[in-house]
C-alpha cells in the first residue's frame, strides 16, 4: 500500500509530511514532526496522554488515522507556551505542583486549556468533568483540580 | 502498536459518488472507516482485519454514507 501526501498545520505551522495513510496521528506526531511531548499511555483512548488538539478539539490522537489529519490545524503541547512564555494553565501547575512522573501532563494540560477557553471560569465540577477523559497514576488529581482553578484566576463558577 | 501498518490502506474519496462507485466496482474489498475510535482499537492491538477502507470524516457526507452502507449490509442479511 502507498504512502500518501498530507498537509497539516502544526502549531500554527503548515507542514507537509508524507505518511502511510493508517499510521496513528500520535506517532506521526512525535516520530514525523518529532514532537514528542505528546506521550503514549494506553494506546486505546482510554487515558488521554496523547492528548491533542485538532482543529480545535480536544482528540485522542492514538484513535486517528494520519490521512483523517489531512487540510487540519493541530495543537500540540509545544504550541501551548508563546514565546518562552509559559500558558497561565502551565504556570498554575508549576505553582500547585499538578505534575509528578509528568507522562500525563501534557494531555492535562490540553485538556485543561480546551476546557477553559470553552469556559473561562468553570465550577469544581466543570473542571472534573473537563478532565474526565485525562488519568493521572500519581497525583490523586487534587492538585490538579487546583491548578485548572487557578489557571481560571481562581474564578471558578458557582455550582457543584 | 501490532499491526503492520504499511499492509492497510486508507482512501478518502473526495465525493459520495466515488465512494460508491468503488465500493460497487471492488464489491467487499472497501470499507467504510468513520471516527475510527473503536476500529484504531484493533488496529493498534493488530486484530483489524487487513482491508481497504474509505475515509468517510473529511467530506461531510458521513451519515448519508452510513445509510447506504447500513442499506447494503440489510441487503446482505447482515
Amino acid at each position: 500500500m502507498p504512502k500518501v501526501s498530507i498537509t497539516v498545520t502544526v502549531n500554527g505551522q503548515s507542514q507537509t509530511i508524507t505518511v502511510w495513510p493508517m499510521a496513528r496521528l500520535l506517532d506521526v506526531v512525535r516520530e514525523d514532526l518529532g514532537l514528542t511531548g505528546t506521550k503514549e499511555g494506553c494506546g486505546e483512548g482510554e487515558c488521554g496522554a496523547c492528548s491533542i488538539l485538532l482543529d480545535g478539539q480536544l482528540t485522542n490522537s492514538c484513535l486517528v488515522p494520519a490521512l483523517q489529519a489531512n487540510g487540519s490545524h493541530i495543537t500540540t503541547i509545544e504550541g501551548i507556551a508563546r514565546g518562552g512564555e509559559l500558558d497561565a494553565v502551565q504556570e498554575a501547575f508549576v505553582e500547585c505542583g499538578g505534575a509528578q512522573c509528568g507522562i500525563c501532563t501534557p494531555g492535562m494540560i490540553l485538556a485543561a486549556v480546551s476546557l477553559l477557553r470553552d469556559d473561562p471560569h468553570p465550577s469544581e465540577a466543570d473542571i472534573r468533568n473537563g478532565l474526565a477523559g485525562n488519568l493521572c497514576r500519581c497525583t490523586g488529581y487534587l492538585r490538579i483540580f487546583e491548578a485548572v482553578a487557578k489557571a481560571a484566576g481562581g474564578q471558578t463558577g458557582g455550582g457543584t | 502498536m501490532r499491526a503492520f501498518v504499511p499492509g492497510y490502506e486508507l482512501y478518502s474519496p473526495k465525493t459520495l459518488a466515488e465512494a460508491l462507485e468503488r465500493m460497487a466496482a471492488q464489491a467487499g474489498v472497501w470499507r467504510p472507516f468513520a471516527g475510527g475510535t473503536d476500529l484504531m482499537v484493533l488496529f493498534g492491538a493488530g486484530k483489524l482485519d487487513c482491508c481497504r477502507f474509505l475515509s468517510t470524516v473529511v467530506h461531510k457526507f458521513t451519515h448519508v454514507f452510513f445509510r447506504y452502507a447500513a442499506a447494503e449490509s440489510a441487503d446482505r442479511g447482515e
